[in-house]
Order: structure tokens, then C-alpha cells, then sequence
């Protein structure tokens, strides 16, 4: 059998690493009998495109990121509050690949749609990058800041004191050499792929976000077509991949800031401090109310279940 | 010489310009008639639609400029209404331009033909044309329709997506209509007809009206 | 599958079908066909995907606005005052069309955009200074699809992401290409004029020529703002396009009063129904290559031609013939989406400067949007013409010549591309 996985990014990027090892891993465990085609960005359509093609069944396993997916599991958005996920990055992959609400609470929200959510798992700080110091709201007023197009990321810039700016991804690079934009926000290998540090000075660490992806397979074929013996075999596997790409992602946030540093070595990185990070993290507090406004007692539930569970992590492993 | 003719979109004033909907066969008599009627209506409604939603397309970019560079705020739907508005314009405006005889094609072969050739292979043209649009309408509502079901919302607004693509299988149901009633055309006139009302020649091709 | 969609298609164009036909039913094929079990609701999900990019707005945009201003003033007052400067000499007017093509298309990052904005204006003055129809709508699209090279060009920019290449040395290297590509078509159109006998006017006096200033100095605002408003950081490229309406519309309607508030609307329909002409097809084309892509048939193809051990030479020669049969069918950025990746290893294999390379695929590009049967820009001018699809590609030889003799030296000598990237960066 072929099994089609569609990625959102380009080859060698975060999710390419995992569906090539998802790929050696299922190809070896099934002893050849089943390969898995991996179709780079662009070549089957948009990120919500992707999605649709899961449902449909078209292909059986796509990354979707919550960004895109809130248009159809409108409860994922909870990953695009600021300051949700732990600053500790052990918790957050403990919550991200066990969490019973994300895969109970937030499971039947995906079988709603036909969907199975297989994983999440992070790619990365969301990292601002300006032509300016950015330290606090204040260094935000009159700031045109690009964010992806979701009312969730439009409260939260206001919210940070920004004033939120839609532009189509590949308009970006353009809008920020032209100065039609100030900044933006990207994982640090998405601002290395697209160059956007060739157009910005400054680079911004606030841990406002963890850039996460889901993966998803269509649950019909999951639950029914599948045998019992190949449903645990990709289990099996997405439960082994999980160490494997923490690892990756670290990897990435390394190399590529090292790329970017090397190819532009008067970039300016700016960690901010905790006292820094709390203004901002106050700031933050009303797009949670914004979130329960948008998706009513089910994204109540998640939410809250969320913050447990996280809180429960960080007590238990010491972190804070 | 009409090759010298020049014939800018946007020419006018050259002789061609007919009433709207009535075409060069005259109008139909007959049982036709009230189905005609009822054409003329659709035809208008298509018309006031495509001027209306490129002019909207205008206004809402523009907006969006001036609400970021003089206010300072961005329109953050814009490109979701931009992108309605050209699938609106796209879908509709697909069944007027086969109203209209203005879709693109490789006429090149089929102009060697006499007129019995050309009428035995516009007949062929149409029909095909018009099953093609039929089943892809239906698929198109099956999209739809799922679209529906799965809930899905757009990005900004948070409306429902099925109802910013309801002019697609609309679309492709009147187009087929249109390629069926240039069947009929076809078999009722000696003429050849490239669609229901313009007869199959390129230097008569009637302007557009509201 | 390859075989049976692609002779589906000639057969389907050559009968004479509405191209949307020929390429919605390989798509059918593919889907009926070749991948049955697979819903065919994704054609239509496709085809919806494929008009909904943000920047093809600008696309509809930039036909009303030189819709607005042919059948105002605007137009005629602007080619007055190019026939009072360049009217006397030989060839100047289609060496004028070319240069003004490739700058707005440097402007506005559209091809399509500017066949339609600089074509509809400026084809009936050449028709009437005695330039033959192929001539000038062949000069047209051709000399349109130099924006690809000059930033911003939107196929370097994806080019540069998907294969991690450096846009702005890419912008800097498309410069050189760019202006190769005019330089030929300058000399060709003067050729042209010359050789056809194409008369000249009595060279107007400074007096005239001031007039002529005087009278075009409201729509010379046009490349003003739209340069200004882009470069000053006011609007993107796309927006630009719909500035350019409104500065049409306060000019025609407030300024030179040539048209009625209530006579826009009428304008605006034959906008639509141009748009939705060309769209459809984008739209039809995009559900094609997604067939395409998920069938895996590029890699299928690429994969069986052995270029593993082949020298860079070979390499170039074989990325310029995949993209320029690429682009012959399918939308150009959907053509560097799929094929980029595929040519990777080959070009890491080779050696190659990966900026020379995405210049070599860009001008592929180019050359394949203005390549029938399926070239967008083709699409265009049928449309904005109204002239029948085998008049709008007669006079394409010469210029597709041309390209391929551009691609042939951009491949012998690299420093074309590489020349001003060098001085910049190295
Ligand atoms: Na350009
Ligand atoms: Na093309």
C-alpha cells in the first residue's frame, strides 16, 4: 500500500525530518509492504487545503498547524495564546505528546471532523524580528507588526501594544525590505528559509510562543481500514518519533541562528528578561478571554484542562 | 482589413454594439420564449455582480491602504473579502462569458471547416462543454456541501466558507445552461453559433453592457 | 497517464474546445481514471484555490484602471507625448513599448498585469503608426514577462525559499538577464521597423513637446505614485494596483471630466468579464498540476533521464528545458514549486551557484508564460485583444528566439547574472 503524508514546509525543514522518519520507520516495520510518499510544501495545495484532503481521504497524514486548522477545529487556537506553554521545554513536550486533554478533550473535537489527531509536537520559538530594540509595549506603539490572519494573533499584537498587520507570507520579505511593515514573527528557521533577516536588524526572544504543529490522518481510514496490527505499528512509531524531533527542533534553533548570525554578523539578538516577559505575559491575559469568547464551553474546557496539566508538569518536573 | 482594426478591450464606438440579449438571431419565438425572458433576468443579474464586485475589489484594497498608512490599523479582513469577491467574479462571470461567445479557445482547426463542419463540430463543442460544466457543478455542490457539514470557517471573519463559494456550482449550472441552449441555437438556425446569442465570428463580438 | 492526459489535451485544443475544456478534462481523466476512490470534490477544491492568492487581485485591478483610462483622456494624452519625443525615429515607438512594458512589469510584478495596463493603451497607436497586429501583441508579451527577472519578481522569491537561496542577491542578479532581454528586443523592433518599412512623423519641435509635457502631467502622476507608493513603503505591489484605480478615476471623472460617475460601472462589467476569462483558466490549470503533482509525474520523468553523473552544462541545459515545458501548461510558481526540489540534488551534484541557477529558471519562466498552448500571458491577450488564439501567437518565434538565444549565453557566460551580484555581495 502507498501511504500519502503532505507537509507544510520545503524540504529539510522541521516536518520533513519527521515524516522522512515516520517514512524509514513504517517502510522497515512493515517489511516493505507499505511506502510513504511525502509531498513537500506547495506541490498539493495550501495548509488548509491539506487538512481537507485528509478529511476527503485523499491522503492519509498531513501536518496542520493550529494556525490553519482553528478554521476547522476552531479549540486548536489555544496554542496561539501567548505565554500558555511552559518557558521549560521538557514540560512542554511532556504535555504536547501526553496531555489527556489534547488527546481526549481535543481528540473528539478532531473525530468531529473526520479527523485523528496522531501528535503535536513544537518547531520552535516564535521569534519577533524589528529594526528596532523591542523591550515593551511601550517599543510597540506605531509598530505595524505581520501576524498571520486569525483574530486570535490580532487581539494579542494589540493586546502587546502592536498594531497587527495581515500580509500574505510571500509579500512578507518585500513589505519588510520596503518598510511597509516594521516587523514580524517567525520560528527562527522560517526567518533564516525566507531571508527575512536580510531586511531586519534585530532579532526578539520574548517566549511568547512555541511554534506547534499537529499531525492528522483521516479517522475513518484509521479506525476502519486500518488493520489493528498496522494502527499500532503508526502508534507505535509516532510514540518513538516524539524524543526523535525534540531533538530535531533543538537542533534547528541552533543551526539556523548560527546560519543567520554568519551570513549577517551585525544582527542584534535580544533575549528578554523575565521582569520583561511579564509585562508582555500581563498584557497577554485578555486573549485568553478572547479565546473563550470565540469557542464557548468546549474551548473552556480545553483551555482550563490545558493550564493543569501544565502546571501539574512543571510542580512535577521542578520548573517553574 | 480587420486585422487592422484596432480592438482594445475597451473599444466601444465601432459599430458592433447590439442590444443586450438579443444577439444577432433575433429574439425567440415560441415555447423559447418565457425561458428567454427569464435568461434576460439572469443575464443582468450576472452583469450587475461582476461590475459591482470588481468595483467592491477596488474599495476594499483601497480602504485597507488608507486605514494602515493614514490610521495606522489594518482592514485584517481585506484579503478574506478580496478573495470572496474574485471567486464571486471568476464563477459568475464564467457563465457570462459563455453568454457573451468570449471564452478562450484554439480556433485555428476548426476555422479550416465549411459551415457544415463547423456546425457539426460547434454541436460537439457545446454539448461536450456543457456535460463538462454539469458534472463539474455537481461536484462542485458535493464540495460545498461538505464544506457545510465539516463546519469550516474563514480565517478573519469566522463565517461559515461554504457560503463565500455558493456561486460555484451556481456558476457552472448556469454555464452548462448556457453551452445547452448554444446546442439548441445551433440545431434551430443555418448559422453557426458560438454561443445562444453571438453568432461565430471574431470581428462581431459584442460589447459588453449593463 | 502521462501519454493518455497529455493526448486528451491536443485533441480537445485542436478540435477547438474552450481551453478550460482541454484542461479540466485531463484533469478528469486523471481523477476518473487513474486515481478512482479519490473524491473529485478536490478538482473543484483545487480550482477554488488556484484564483484565491492574494496578489492575482491586482490582476483585475490594473485592467479597470487602464480600462479607465483608455476610455478617458489619461491614455491618449500620455502616447501624444511619447509620439512628440520618439515618433521620428525609426522603430521608436515599439522600442518605447518594450522599455515601458518592462518597467511597469518591473513595477508591478505582474506579467498579466502588464500586457493588460501597457498593451491596451499603446497597441492601437502602433496599429495606426502601420506595426503589424502579431508585431505588436507578440512585443507585448513578451517584453511583459521581463518583470519576472526585475525585482520584485514574486518567481524569485519562491524560488529562493523553497531552494534556501539568498532573494536579494537573486533581485540583483535578475537585473542583467533583464536588461539583455530588452536590449534584443530594441534591436529587433528597430530591425523590425526598418526592414518593414514602418514610417516615422515629422520630429516635433521643443514647443510641441512642451505641450505635449503640459498636457500629460496628470497621468504622469501614474508611474509617480505607483513607484512612490511602493518603494515609499506605502503599499505592496498588489495594493499598488488598485491605487492606480482610484488615481484613474479622480483623473477621468474630477480632472478631466471625460467620463460620468455612472458611466464607471459599465467598465467595470467588461473588467469582470475579462478577469473572469483569464481566472478561469488559472483556476482550471491549477486543479491540472495538482493532478499532476500528486500522480508524482514530474519526478517519474526527471528521475528516468539519468542526469546524476552529468556535467553542470547538462544540468542547466536540462532545468531550462523542464521549466520551459513546465511553464508551457502550468502556472509558473506552481511550476517552481514542484520542480525545484526534484532539481536539487543534481544542482548540489554539479557544483552550481545557486543564484546563476534560479536566474536561468526565472528566464524560463518567462519565456514559458508567453509559450503556447497554455502560457498565461497568452490567456491575457486573447482577452484584452479579442483577437483569435492563433493571431495572438503568430508573431512569437522570433521573440521565443530570442529567449532561448538569452538562456543559450546566460548559460556560456554566467557574469550575465552574476556580474552585478558579485560587485554587491562578494
Ligand atoms: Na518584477
Ligand atoms: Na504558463
Amino acid at each position: 500500500a502507498e501511504w500519502k503524508f503532505a507537509i507544510e514546509e520545503i524540504e529539510g525543514s522541521v516536518q520533513d525530518r519527521y515524516a522522512q522518519e515516520f517514512k524509514r520507520l513504517i517502510e522497515e516495520k512493515s517489511g516493505g509492504d507499505i511506502t510513504v510518499t511525502i509531498y513537500p510544501y506547495g506541490s498539493l495545495g495550501t495548509s488548509a487545503a491539506l487538512t481537507e484532503l485528509v478529511t476527503q481521504g485523499a491522503i492519509q497524514f498531513a501536518n496542520s498547524s493550529p494556525g490553519h486548522l482553528g478554521t476547522l477545529v476552531s479549540e486548536v487556537q489555544v496554542f496561539s495564546i501567548p505565554y500558555l506553554l511552559s518557558q521549560n521545554d521538557e514540560v512542554n513536550k511532556k504535555v504536547l505528546s501526553e496531555s489527556d486533554v489534547i488527546y481526549e478533550t481535543l481528540q473528539s473535537s478532531f473525530h468531529e471532523k473526520n479527523l485523528h489527531l496522531l501528535t503535536m509536537y513544537p518547531e520552535g520559538d516564535m521569534v519577533w524580528t524589528a529594526n528596532k530594540e523591542i523591550r515593551s509595549p511601550q517599543d510597540f506603539d506605531n509598530f505595524k507588526m505581520r501576524t498571520m490572519v486569525s483574530p486570535m494573533l490580532v487581539e494579542a499584537y494589540s493586546a502587546f501594544g502592536a498594531s497587527p498587520t495581515p500580509m500574505p507570507y510571500g509579500e512578507v520579505y518585500g513589505g519588510l525590505q520596503l518598510k511597509q511593515i516594521d516587523g514580524q514573527v517567525n520560528p527562527v528557521f522560517a526567518i533564516q528559509e525566507m531571508k527575512f533577516y536580510e531586511v531586519q536588524d534585530y532579532m526578539i526572544f520574548a517566549g511568547q510562543q512555541e511554534f506547534t504543529t499537529t499531525v492528522v490522518t483521516n479517522n475513518d481510514w484509521f479506525q476502519n481500514e486500518l488493520s489493528a496490527d498496522e494502527r499500532k505499528m503508526v502508534n507505535e512509531t509516532i510514540g518513538e518519533l516524539a524524543d526523535y524531533i525534540f531533538d530535531v527542533k533543538r537542533e534547528f534553533a541552533t543551526e539556523r541562528l548560527e546560519m543567520i548570525k554568519e551570513a549577517k554578523p551585525d544582527i542584534t539578538i535580544i533575549e528578554l528578561t523575565e521582569e520583561e516577559r511579564a509585562v508582555f505575559r500581563e498584557a497577554a491575559q485578555r486573549v485568553r478571554d478572547k479565546y473563550v469568547e470565540m469557542t464557548g464551553e468546549s474551548g473552556k474546557m480545553v483551555l482550563e484542562g490545558l493550564q493543569a496539566d501544565i502546571k501539574e508538569a512543571e510542580e512535577e518536573m521542578g520548573a517553574s | 482589413m480587420s486585422d487592422e482594426r484596432p480592438a482594445a478591450a475597451t473599444d466601444g464606438g465601432d459599430g458592433t454594439e447590439h442590444e443586450p440579449g438579443q444577439g444577432h438571431g433575433g429574439r425567440p419565438r415560441g415555447w423559447l420564449a418565457p425561458l428567454s425572458a427569464a435568461d434576460r433576468v439572469i443575464a443582468r443579474v450576472e452583469a450587475i455582480i461582476l461590475a459591482y464586485g470588481v468595483l467592491l475589489m477596488a474599495a476594499n484594497s483601497v480602504g485597507n491602504v488608507v486605514g494602515r498608512f493614514v490610521f495606522g490599523r489594518s482592514l485584517y479582513f481585506t484579503e478574506e473579502i478580496n478573495q470572496f469577491l474574485i471567486v464571486l467574479v471568476t464563477f459568475v462571470g464564467l457563465g457570462y462569458a459563455a453568454r457573451k461567445g468570449r471564452h478562450i479557445r484554439m480556433s485555428a482547426v476548426y476555422d479550416q471547416f465549411g459551415d457544415t463542419g463547423r456546425k457539426a463540430l460547434m454541436l460537439l463543442i457545446a454539448g461536450g462543454t456543457a456535460a463538462v460544466m454539469f458534472v463539474l457543478a455537481w461536484y462542485s455542490w458535493s464540495y460545498v456541501d461538505g464544506l457545510a457539514r465539516r463546519g469550516t470557517v474563514t480565517p478573519s471573519l469566522q463565517i461559515p466558507l461554504y457560503l463565500t463559494y455558493l456561486w460555484v456550482p451556481v456558476g457552472f449550472v448556469i454555464t452548462g445552461i448556457q453551452y445547452v441552449l448554444t446546442v439548441v441555437r445551433n440545431l434551430q438556425s443555418p448559422d453557426v453559433f458560438i454561443s445562444y446569442e453571438q453568432i461565430d465570428a471574431y470581428d462581431e463580438v459584442e460589447e459588453t453592457a449593463l | 497517464m502521462t501519454t493518455a492526459m497529455v493526448s486528451l489535451m491536443i485533441v480537445l485544443l485542436l478540435l477547438g474546445f474552450p481551453m478550460l475544456i482541454p484542461l479540466i478534462g485531463a484533469t478528469m481523466l486523471g481523477f476518473f481514471v487513474f486515481f478512482a476512490g479519490i473524491k473529485p470534490d478536490i478538482m473543484v477544491q483545487q480550482m477554488i484555490e488556484g484564483v484565491k492568492p492574494a496578489a492575482l487581485i491586482a490582476v483585475p485591478m490594473f485592467i479597470f484602471a487602464a480600462d479607465i483610462i483608455t476610455k478617458g483622456h489619461s491614455a491618449d494624452r500620455l502616447l501624444d507625448l511619447v509620439m512628440r519625443f520618439v515618433g521620428h525615429v525609426k522603430g521608436g515607438l515599439a522600442v518605447t513599448t518594450a522599455a515601458t512594458c518592462t518597467l511597469f512589469g518591473a513595477v508591478s510584478g505582474s506579467t498579466q498585469a502588464t500586457v493588460v495596463a501597457i498593451g491596451g493603451p499603446l497597441r492601437p497607436k502602433m496599429l495606426k503608426a502601420g506595426y503589424k497586429d502579431d508585431f505588436v501583441i507578440a512585443l507585448t508579451i513578451n517584453a511583459s514577462d521581463i518583470a519576472f527577472l526585475i525585482p520584485p519578481s514574486i518567481g524569485m522569491i519562491i524560488y529562493g525559499v523553497i531552494s534556501g537561496t539568498s532573494i536579494a542577491e537573486l533581485f540583483i542578479a535578475g537585473i542583467g538577464p533583464g536588461l539583455l532581454i530588452l536590449a534584443m528586443f530594441s534591436a529587433y523592433s528597430v530591425a523590425y521597423a526598418v526592414v518593414n518599412k514602418i514610417p516615422t512623423t515629422e520630429k516635433a519641435t521643443w514647443g510641441e513637446r512642451f505641450d505635449a509635457i503640459k498636457g500629460a502631467i496628470w497621468p504622469l502622476g501614474f508611474p509617480v505614485i505607483i513607484v512612490g507608493g511602493i518603494y515609499g513603503g506605502i503599499f505592496s505591489p498588489t495594493e499598488a494596483a488598485s491605487v492606480s484605480v482610484l488615481y484613474a478615476l479622480i483623473l477621468e471623472v474630477v480632472v478631466f471630466r471625460s467620463l460620468k460617475l455612472r458611466e464607471i460601472p459599465e467598465i467595470a462589467l467588461s473588467t469582470g468579464l475579462i478577469t473572469a476569462v483569464v481566472f478561469i483558466l488559472v483556476a482550471a490549470g491549477a486543479a491540472f498540476s495538482w493532478t499532476i503533482s500528486f500522480a508524482q509525474i514530474p519526478q517519474a520523468i526527471i528521475g528516468g533521464l539519468g542526469l546524476e553523473e552529468s556535467g553542470p552544462t547538462m544540468v542547466l541545459i536540462a532545468i531550462s528545458i523542464a521549466f520551459f515545458i513546465g511553464c508551457m501548461f502550468v502556472d509558473p510558481i506552481v511550476v517552481i514549486l514542484v520542480l525545484v526540489p526534484i532539481f536539487a540534488p543534481l544542482v548540489k551534484a554539479a557544483g552550481l551557484d545557486p543564484v546563476l541557477v534560479g536566474t536561468i529558471i526565472v528566464l524560463q519562466v518567462a519565456v514559458g508564460s508567453a509559450t503556447p498552448p497554455f502560457g498565461c500571458d497568452i490567456f491575457t491577450a486573447i482577452a484584452i485583444f479579442k483577437r483569435p488564439y492563433f493571431d495572438v501567437i503568430r508573431g512569437t518565434p522570433p521573440f521565443i528566439f530570442m529567449l532561448l538565444l538569452a538562456s543559450a549565453l546566460l548559460i556560456m557566460f554566467p557574469q550575465i547574472a552574476l556580474f552585478l551580484r558579485d560587485l554587491a555581495f562578494r
